[in-house]
């Protein structure tokens, strides 16, 4: 059976004669496994991936071919020229010299030497072998991610050390960016040998035929899925190419293939994978997102510094419906609405504040009556009804509050919501001239964070110092310490994998207290700058 | 291609344990979208429903205290179970009467809401325990169940996922809630039985963030200890309230966060506990609960959203 499929599977130009078959790029003729079952994108021959033209290096070779082939090496790998093997050329060639010299003077010490330089080579030693091939890596990318794969596997025809050296690469593939890249996983299960560790019989199926490599596969295919990562049909075929379809490797995959596309779109809010970039992208994604309840809503980007007494210059992303804008409009003139937040909302793993505009709620009564009292029966052709057909209430018009707009700001601070609030005026002229808006910190809506104390009046500083401080978790309405306004207060590190997009502290210098950025190592390196403030080339424009 | 002659499509559990070498880690749970974890694997079966929590002092401490031989006072308990006997023969008489009488689901029929768990006030939360990674030394993260300024339940808190280095955690960010168990007389543990129902219906008003709704249906073997189904509850985020219909068909069957090889439709007359966990992503997190209830919906026809294989011989555990 296997047979059949390794020559429907073969797409190079390999002649087979029975179980023989001639590599054009080797030029010679190999005797051909029956039991092998090989990926259709690699020679049939072959046992492993081997992207590179040169033969396997042979141990025993003399110190100035040694040389001439790794300089070589080195020549044909251009990306990895800043990498530790670059360096390991120009010593290796200085040991060499100065071992030919001394050579006649102090053999002892020569064989030392050498033995030393094999061990290192071949070394197993998982600190060594994450330090000569990620940790030195001065640029880290794809290409010197997939460079260094190759590179080791050049180096041993046994590929000794090839589960240390998956997992360290595993650990690294964060900081290379390629976690949630599928040609880096599946080049790395290319790392393991073909063929070899395919289970021949029940005991070898049962007992875990290779059970350290099976693990490995399994801790790979783990973290793809960690990192949402699917799989295909190709690294269905790695796997059972390198442990059969009857390894735990295999089947985890198949899990995978069975359960990640029913859990991949299973939101009803669909967010582009990846997330965009720019925070004002996001931001529109998260107002649009909350606003979803009322789908005639619409959503304005306004610029803080077309108004003139702003001092903020952010941009400010709003959004409102016409059922809202009447709502203003009847409200009565001697009630305030307050504007309150800042609110949190998180679009996968990057959170962003917002504001709203709140009303007090509208008290509908109820009428209690008691329907087991014999006096108060009424009859349905007897009632009297009002004749008024009763509305129903809108969306917006919640037990805890009338909603009435909602806005977030690129900073996120004091300054920027009041702008918000006179833009908001164009379209609802009685903001702020019949009705009197109230900024508040508390809200009955939710916690709110209290993130730009500084820009609070004094009496409101006191305030919020004076409630219980401590007891709550994090700021806002549960206590604040405004001594300490970063974001470490609350555990988020310095390398977050989450991103606050526009929360004042820690990532605007503007509020100063934390001028260090955080970054996150998975964006791209002429990325890793903090991003806030306004967004070039938006005016004011409408977005439905 | 392979798959196709194999069959190939199997639900997901990694049964192993992952005790390679002397490095032995376990994850600690991940409550995301993928829940998994490798757990230090208790192969033929489990000690304790706690598992890898347990008490062991306390369970060592137990069997010394058996085995020294006490008086008839301490030995069972058998004086102070005295003392409790008129109160649980009491409650054990109105449970009777309650099941003979019962007919709250005989009618009901298409349409209709029901509430279990109604968080108007403070009383209301005090059937529910809170957990985080940081009360099993397993991480950093916090977590509270209060009131919320609107009067509703507010389950808040940080995830952190700083893996603490003690060489077993292998990723580390979560919290959850999980209401108590239901209990009968002579406090034996009893289940909830929504059997005729269809649906779970929630009214919550969440941060943006994924939660995911556990149904516990422990048992009495211990192989049914952590079996739990597991739905994903996304939520808007935003001052709106959020009405949330799930079927009960569309559950997932895992165990210790593995989804198993084998479904089965949610056993409904067997619900232990009702549970609620957040995970994964760094940062603060606060979902807001007005009540979870129950739904009929006729219309519903589907009994379970997840279609079985069969699988080839020769492969082991499944």
């Amino acid at each position: 059976m296997f047979h059949k499929i390794l020559r429907n599977a073969c797409a190079v130009s390999c002649s087979h004669i029975g179980n023989y078959t001639f590599c054009p790029v080797a030029k010679r003729v190999q005797y051909l496994w029956p039991s092998l079952v090989l990926s259709s994108s690699q020679p049939s021959h072959y046992p492993r991936v081997s992207l590179s033209t040169f033969s396997k290096p042979e141990v025993a070779k003399s110190p100035q071919e040694e040389k001439q082939l790794e300089v070589s090496k080195g020549a044909e790998k251009d990306p990895t020229k800043d990498n530790q093997e670059g360096t390991q050329t120009t010593s290796k060639g200085h040991e060499e010299t100065s071992q030919n010299t001394e050579d006649e003077e102090d053999s002892g010490e020569a064989t030392r030497k050498r033995k030393e330089k094999y061990r290192q080579k071949y070394t197993v030693n998982s600190a060594v072998i994450t330090k000569t091939f990620f940790d030195d890596m001065k640029r880290k990318n794809k290409e010197t991610f997939l460079a260094s794969i190759d590179v080791f596997i050049m180096r041993d025809k046994y590929l000794r050390g090839h589960v240390e050296f998956i997992y360290a690469a595993l650990k690294n593939m964060k900081e290379f960016g390629v976690h949630r890249d599928l040609d880096a996983y599946k080049k790395l299960l290319n790392v393991f040998p073909k063929g070899k560790m395919v289970a021949r019989n029940i005991w070898q199926v049962e007992f875990v035929h290779y059970p350290k490599q099976q693990y490995c596969a399994v801790d790979l295919l783990e973290q793809m899925e960690d990192f949402g990562v699917m799989g295909d049909s190709e690294v269905e075929e790695i796997l059972a190419n390198i442990f059969g379809p009857t390894s735990w490797p295999s089947r985890k995959h198949w899990r995978m293939m069975y359960w990640m596309p029913k859990f991949k779109n299973l939101s009803p809010w669909r967010l582009p994978d990846p997330l965009p970039f720019d925070s004002l992208e996001l931001v529109k994604l998260a107002i649009q997102r909350i606003t979803s309840v009322d789908p005639a809503t619409q959503i304005t980007i306004y610029q803080a510094k077309d108004l003139d007494d702003a001092s903020d210059d952010t941009w400010i992303v709003s959004g409102q419906s016409p059922d809202q804008q009447s709502l203003i409009g009847a409200h009565a003139a001697d009630r305030p609405i307050y504007v309150e937040g800042a609110f949190r909302v998180w679009l996968r793993d990057q959170c962003i504040n917002y504001f709203i505009l709140r009303a007090e709620p509208k008290v509908r009564v109820r009428e209690e009556r008691d329907e087991d009292d014999v006096g108060e029966l009424r009859h349905v052709y007897q009632e009297d009804y009002s004749g008024t057909v009763m509305v129903k209430p809108l969306v917006h018009e919640q037990e805890d509050g009338t909603i009435l707009a909602v806005c977030a700001t690129g900073t996120s601070s004091r300054d920027s919501v009041v702008s918000w609030i006179r833009f908001l005026q164009d379209t609802n002229p009685r903001l702020g001239t019949d009705i009197s808006v109230v900024f508040t910190l508390k809200s009955p809506v939710g916690p709110t964070d209290t993130l730009d104390p500084t820009s609070l009046s004094q009496s409101d500083q006191e305030a919020l110092l004076s409630e219980d401080m401590g007891k709550g978790l994090f700021g806002g309405t549960l206590g604040y310490d405004s001594n300490n306004a970063d974001l470490s207060q609350w555990g988020i590190g310095r390398l977050s994998d989450s991103r606050f997009i526009n929360w004042p502290h820690h990532f605007n210098p503007k509020f100063g207290q934390q001028a260090e950025p955080t970054e996150r190592l998975s964006d791209p390196p002429e990325q890793r700058t903090s991003r806030l403030g306004s967004s070039e080339g938006n005016e004011n424009k409408k977005v439905s | 291609m392979l798959g196709q002659i194999v069959l190939k499509k199997f639900p997901k559990s990694l049964l192993l344990g992952n005790n390679w070498g002397v490095g032995i880690y376990g994850s600690s749970w991940n409550a995301s979208r993928h829940f998994h974890k490798s757990c230090p694997c208790e192969r033929f079966h489990e000690i304790d429903p706690k598992g890898e929590w347990r008490d062991e002092e306390g369970r060592a401490r137990k069997k010394r205290e058996f085995l020294v031989g006490k008086g008839l006072d301490d030995l069972y308990g058998i004086k102070t179970g005295f003392k409790d006997l008129r109160q649980e023969i009491g409650k054990w008489k109105n449970e009777w009467k309650e099941k003979l009488t019962d007919d709250s689901q005989l009618h009901l029929v298409h349409g209709d809401r029901d509430l279990v768990f109604n968080f108007k006030n403070k009383e209301s939360l005090e059937q529910w325990t809170t957990l985080a990674d940081s009360d099993h030394e397993q991480g950093f993260s916090k977590c509270q169940l209060t009131t919320s300024p609107a009067g509703k339940a507010l389950f808040q808190g940080f995830i952190s996922t700083t893996v603490p280095k003690d060489g077993r955690v292998k990723k580390a960010g979560y919290a959850n809630m999980k209401c108590d168990r239901k209990m009968k007389s002579f406090y034996r543990e009893s289940y909830y039985d929504w059997s005729a129902y269809t649906h779970l219906v929630m009214r919550v008003r969440g941060d943006g963030r994924s939660y995911i709704l556990n149904l516990s249906v422990a048992g009495y073997f211990d192989i049914t200890w952590n079996d739990i189904y597991h739905y994903v509850l996304f939520t808007r985020g935003g001052p709106y309230w959020q009405f949330v219909k799930i079927p009960f068909s569309k559950f997932v069957f895992a165990s210790k966060g593995r989804v198993q090889d084998i479904q089965e439709e949610v056993p409904l007359h067997e619900i232990a506990s009702v549970g609620i966990s957040v995970g994964n992503i760094e940062g603060p997190f606060c979902l807001e609960i007005d009540y979870i209830g129950l739904e009929v919906d006729a219309m519903h026809t589907e009994e379970h959203a997840y279609e079985q294989y069969e699988m080839p011989k020769g492969i082991p555990n499944s």
